[in-house]
């Protein structure tokens, strides 16, 4: 058994020990007080390598927004490391450094809208991040690469000169990745890049996710709720509890064979649409612990349909149990029958 | 209490034999919205019905009238909205032309409706006991205590932990897997015949939504009441539903009952549908894709509203509106060229 510690050429990120905390204050007459942190993350560490779709899945508030936005420094990290590529990226010194990392790594929104200038067109918006990043560039030469842009992303040269609010749900994500791919970045954090979207535009883009990652040689964060989206799209999947990093194996042995009784009833709970399928049914009882007050030992244990008296004691390491997949549980589950 | 004998009989198709009699028959229902862009025509000639303890979905894309169907079928669509025509059978009663006073006894007592967002349909200042107790009151007549009683027996029957404790608890303070545990202890509270839930989990967590459609089952297989379950998860219709209608574009283009529709989907859109969805239990390398985008309901496009994404259609499809037609017994689709292809 190891953890993970040791470096290699292959990753294209490494996390160690990463944690994010938020303060919490209540506000009294004379001052703020701060009665305590929310976990957003919590000593997190793995390695991505380099080419590979790894997802990330969890319920709501488990972290995942906000360890994707810590990996691309967009929020400060309270402890730990992020190596980027043999850089440490919370430790940028010039603005000429940060540019840099700015256009190795990119992010994709759930909202698209949300994140795209509405006083400018597709072209003004794709043209901006040249204007930050490829100084050299003439207009025509921008122009002709926003094409270039739009048109792998399935969108047309007339696109170019109409405003986000004209497009649909699923046009304004594919304006988003032809946004993200102008820097020609290597990894790509997509954080629910399809939650807002109906089957058939989802089915769209995940095509067109798959088509750029594999034509650009691309890595992806891809973040998702949705265990079928993600398992669909990823190498490898983790999933996270209450700002931990709970299990993470290879796509195929993740939904097979899970070891974590969190992963397990997840994956049971996941409805799939085939009637004939008699599936066993895994229910949690008990409440979710609260982020700021986490219980003892294992996070999960509240609502844990294993758990003994070591889990409230000693916290479960995050420890590789067989090639390649990681459980943090002091009594991983063998499973007898398949769950999907 | 209103307890009805069940008697399952898991025969070819599914559904249980109640000596399949009709609790709510939808026909030919038309609502239409009155905006300043033009008329939305959400829902335009729907037809279904739903047996005494069925389990039945409808099924579809956003904006493709679930909600304005199952507003109509107890007539809370509300301006702009006008229901146009067609009827909802409830008991042998056209609901759409009961008066007022008739139709408010009928909603919340036999039937009743949950909604995606439990927040917005609880009242943040009285208590989740006080909001339950008080339906039981109005339509049983019981004094509060009893009523009160009653809350907390629901509560612990829908699985909120601490029942009595958390009566007298207001809805922020529970979490939103339990506030629409409380929603649903609400509409059940005075056993309702016909339970409406429109996208009942969506908001919610994958685990609690399998607790929350447990505990629907549950209750619909115990009391036998019949469950109108509205989502756009084709999983969540396999493994819960019995029967279930596919809407297009304010149409109902397919209903058949589950194992069925799985198994031989006659529509193209619902083949459509389902060859599009990545699932959990099979690694799919490209995922078929439907060109276009879902029909504008102000300007429908002409004959069958799926036909400029369709890849079987002819000339007739832009032509002519197809019905629903029998394919086998139990199974009704709306395309013209449905017995031609196959899977
Ligand atoms: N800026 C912030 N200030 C305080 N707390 C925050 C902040 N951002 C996130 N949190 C908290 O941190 C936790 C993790 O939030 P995060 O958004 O990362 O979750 P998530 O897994 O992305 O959830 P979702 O699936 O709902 O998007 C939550 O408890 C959240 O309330
Ligand atoms: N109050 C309203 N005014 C105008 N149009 C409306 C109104 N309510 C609904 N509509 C329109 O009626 C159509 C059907 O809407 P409906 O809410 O029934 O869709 P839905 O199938 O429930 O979608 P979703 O899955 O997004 O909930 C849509 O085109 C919608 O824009
Ligand atoms: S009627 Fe025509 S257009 Fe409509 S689904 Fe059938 S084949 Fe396709
Ligand atoms: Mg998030
Ligand atoms: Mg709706």
């Amino acid at each position: 058994m190891v953890t993970i510690t040791q470096s290699s050429d292959n990753n294209l990120l490494e996390l160690r020990n990463l944690s994010k905390l938020f303060p919490i204050y209540v506000k009294g007459v004379v001052r703020k007080t701060l009665i305590g942190y929310i976990h957003a993350v919590d000593d997190v560490s793995l390695d991505i390598k380099k080419g590979e779709i790894f997802g990330l899945v969890g319920e709501s508030g488990c972290g995942k927004t906000t360890l994707g936005r810590v990996i691309l420094n967009l929020l400060p990290k309270t402890k730990g490391e992020v190596t980027f590529d043999g850089s440490k990226i919370h430790e940028l010194k010039s603005r000429k450094e940060e540019l840099w990392f700015r256009k190795q790594a990119q992010l994709i929104f759930q909202d698209p809208y949300l994140s795209l200038n509405p006083r400018l067109t597709v072209s003004g918006i794709i043209e901006e991040v040249f204007i930050i990043h490829n100084r050299g560039m003439t207009k025509k030469e921008r122009r002709e690469r926003v094409n270039q842009l739009l048109n792998l992303c399935g969108l047309e040269d007339y696109h170019a000169l109409r405003y986000p609010h004209e497009f649909s749900g699923g046009q304004r994500q594919r304006i988003g990745i032809a946004r993200a791919l102008a820097v020609e970045p290597q990894l790509i954090v997509a954080d629910e890049p399809v939650s807002a979207l109906d089957v058939a535009v989802q089915a769209q883009i995940l095509n067109l996710l798959k088509d750029i990652k594999k034509r650009f040689n691309l890595t992806y964060i891809f973040i998702a709720h949705d265990l079928s989206v993600v398992r669909h799209i990823s190498d490898r999947i983790a999933v996270m509890y209450l700002g931990r990093i709970v299990e993470l194996a290879p796509a195929e042995e993740f939904v097979s064979k899970p070891r974590h009784p969190y992963t397990q009833a997840l994956i049971a709970a996941i409805p799939i649409p085939d009637p004939t399928k008699d599936r066993k049914r895994i229910i949690l009882i008990g409440d979710v612990a609260s982020p700021i007050n986490l219980p003892s030992g294992c996070r999960f244990r509240t609502r844990c349909n294993f758990a003994k008296q070591k889990c409230s004691e000693e916290e479960p390491k995050f420890e590789e149990i067989t090639p390649g997949h990681f459980v943090a549980c002091h009594f991983p589950v063998e499973l007898t029958e398949s769950l999907i | 209490m209103n307890i009805v004998e069940q008697n399952i009989n898991e025969d070819d198709i599914g559904i249980p034999n109640q000596e399949n009699e009709i609790l709510i028959e939808v026909k030919d229902l038309t609502t239409y919205f009155y905006t300043e862009f033009g008329i939305v025509r959400a829902v335009d000639g729907v037809s279904f019905h739903i047996k005494k303890g069925e389990f039945f979905g409808l099924v579809g894309e956003s904006g493709c009238g679930k909600t304005v169907t199952a507003l109509s079928c107890i007539n809370l669509v509300r301006f702009p909205g006008i229901i146009e025509g067609g009827q909802v059978l409830y008991k042998g009663k056209n609901i759409l032309e009961l008066k007022d006073k008739d139709i408010r006894k009928i909603r919340g007592a036999e039937i009743s409706m949950i909604f995606q967002d439990p927040l917005s349909s609880l009242n943040p200042v009285f208590t989740v006991g006080e909001q339950i107790a008080e339906v039981i009151r109005l339509h049983e007549g019981v004094k509060k205590d009893e009523a009160i009683e009653r809350a907390i027996k629901l509560m612990k029957s829908v699985g909120i932990p601490l029942a009595r404790e958390r009566v007298n608890d207001y809805p922020h303070q529970f979490s939103g897997g339990m506030r629409q545990r409380v929603m649903i202890s609400r509409a059940l509270s005075c056993n309702p015949s016909l339970l409406i839930a429109d996208e009942p989990t969506t908001a919610l967590d994958v685990t609690i939504q399998a607790q929350i459609l447990e505990i629907i089952r549950t209750l619909q297989t115990d009391y036998g009441m019949s469950v109108l379950l509205i989502t756009h998860n084709l999983g969540i219709i396999a493994e819960n539903c019995q029967r279930v209608g596919v809407m297009y574009g304010g149409h109902i283009v397919e209903t058949a009952s589950v194992k069925i529709i799985f198994k031989d989907p006659r529509h193209p859109y619902t083949q459509a549908l389902m060859a599009a969805i990545p699932r959990l239990d099979e690694s799919i390398e490209k995922l078929q894709t439907l060109p276009g985008s879902v029909p504008d309901l102000i300007d429908p496009p002409t004959g069958c509203r799926f036909h400029p994404r369709c890849q079987y259609a002819k000339q007739t499809c832009s032509e002519l509106v197809p019905v629903l037609e029998k394919w086998t017994k139990e199974h009704m689709v709306a395309c013209h060229f449905h017995k031609e292809f196959n899977k």
